[in-house]
C-alpha cells in the first residue's frame, strides 16, 4: 500500500510531506526523552536481532498474499516493529523502511514518501501498538504469552492496515481522485481483509519470537518496562 | 527460561535470520494480482495517474536482487544502529556509580 508519484496532488503531497517530517522529529523527540529518563527502548545487545527483524520486514514487503480472488496483500509490520521495540522506534525503522525502498526499489514515490510514512510509520505503527496495549491491559504476568496477548496482537495488526489504508483513503480523497465515500469503502474493505493476514502473519512471527526468547524477560513492551536490573 | 535481555541470544538471532531468509526465500513466489491500492485505484479509474518520479532516481531495477539485498542490509544495518545510538547514554549513566 506504498503511494506512488502521481496519486496525489502537490497541495496534499507537500502538506503530508511536512506532517511526515513532523512524526519523526516526534519520534526522535520522544527517543531522546526516554534516553535522557533513562527509560531507553531495547538493549543494545539486542541491536543485531533488532536488525534483522527490521530486514525482515523490509523482505516480507515484497512477498504479497492473495486475498479473495483478484486483489493480493503483504505485511505492512509497522504493529511487529512497535511491539518488538517500542512504538517511536518502531516509527523510525519503519521510515528506514520506506525510505530505502523508494530509494532502491521504487516502491512508493519520492514525493508520496511523507505520505507514506504519515500512513504506514506513524498511522501504522502507533494504533496497532496502541490498540494491542489496550486490549493486553496489564496482565499480570508480563513474560507469558497467553491467548489474550494474541488477541491482542492479531486486533492491533489488523487495524493497523484498515486505519492506514483508510488514511490513504481520505489523502487520495483530498486530493480528488474519487469521491471520498468511494475511496474509504473501497480501501477500508480489501484491507479488512489483507489486514487478517496482517494480523496472523504478526501473531506467528512474535510467538515464534517469543519461543525463541525474544519476550521472556520483559514480555513485548520494552518502551513501558525500561530494564533496569543492570543499574 | 530466563533469558537476560543484557546478553546476545544466538539462538534468537538464528531464529530472526531464518525469518529474514523465509521470507527471502517467498519473494520469487509473490502474488501477481495487484495489491489493495492498485486494486482500488484500477476499479476507480485513477491508476493512469501514477508516474515516474518527478526527482532523480537511479535506473528502474524494481525486482533487481542485488538491490533487494543492498536494501535489506541497508535496512538492517539503520535499524540496529538507531536502536544503538539511543540506548548508549541511558546504558551508560545506568553504569555510573551515581
Amino acid at each position: 500500500m506504498h503511494l506512488p508519484d502521481g496519486f496525489l496532488d502537490a497541495k496534499t503531497w507537500t502538506g503530508l510531506t511536512v506532517v511526515g517530517a513532523g512524526a519523526v522529529a516526534l519520534a526522535l523527540r520522544q527517543l531522546k526523552k526516554a534516553q535522557d529518563t533513562g527509560n531507553g527502548t531495547t538493549p543494545s545487545t539486542r541491536a543485531p536481532i533488532v536488525g534483522l527483524c527490521a530486514a525482515f520486514v523490509f523482505a516480507a514487503q515484497m512477498v504479497n498474499f492473495p486475498v479473495a480472488t483478484a486483489v493480493s496483500g503483504h505485511l505492512l509490520g509497522g504493529t511487529l516493529l512497535a511491539i518488538l521495540l517500542g512504538p517511536w522506534m518502531g516509527v523510525l525503522v519503519m521510515t528506514a523502511v520506506l525510505v530505502i525502498q523508494a530509494l532502491l526499489l521504487q516502491d512508493g514515490g519520492i514525493t508520496a514518501l511523507g505520505a507514506n510514512v504519515v500512513n504506514l510509520a506513524f498511522i501504522a505503527t502507533l494504533s496497532g501498538y496502541g490498540i494491542y496495549r489496550l486490549i493486553l491491559g496489564r496482565p499480570a504476568d508480563e513474560s507469558a504469552w497467553s491467548t489474550r496477548r494474541s488477541i491482542a496482537i492479531f486486533v492491533g495488526a489488523w487495524s493497523s492496515a484498515v486505519l492506514s489504508a483508510l488514511a490513504a483513503g481520505a489523502e487520495l480523497a483530498l486530493s480528488g481522485v474519487a469521491a471520498a465515500s468511494t475511496l474509504l469503502s473501497l480501501m477500508g474493505g480489501i484491507h479488512a481483509l489483507i489486514g487478517l493476514g496482517e494480523g496472523l502473519i504478526t501473531v506467528l512471527v512474535l510467538r515464534y519470537l517469543f519461543a525463541l526468547g525474544y519476550g521472556t524477560t520483559r514480555g513485548f513492551t520494552p518502551a513501558l518496562n525500561p530494564p533496569r536490573s543492570h543499574a | 527460561m530466563h533469558n537476560s535481555p543484557h546478553r546476545i541470544n544466538l539462538k534468537l538471532l538464528l531464529g530472526a535470520a531464518v525469518l529474514v531468509a523465509a521470507a527471502l526465500t517467498l519473494i520469487p513466489f509473490s502474488s501477481e494480482k495487484p495489491d489493495g491500492l492498485e486494486y482500488a485505484a484500477k476499479t476507480l479509474h485513477f491508476s493512469d495517474t501514477a508516474r515516474e518520479s518527478p526527482l532523480p532516481q537511479p535506473k528502474p531495477t524494481q525486482g533487481s536482487w542485488t538491490n533487494r539485498l543492498i536494501g535489506l542490509f541497508l535496512v538492517g544495518a539503520v535499524s540496529a544502529w538507531l536502536l544503538t545510538h539511543f540506548r548508549g547514554r541511558t546504558t551508560r549513566r545506568t553504569n555510573s556509580p551515581h
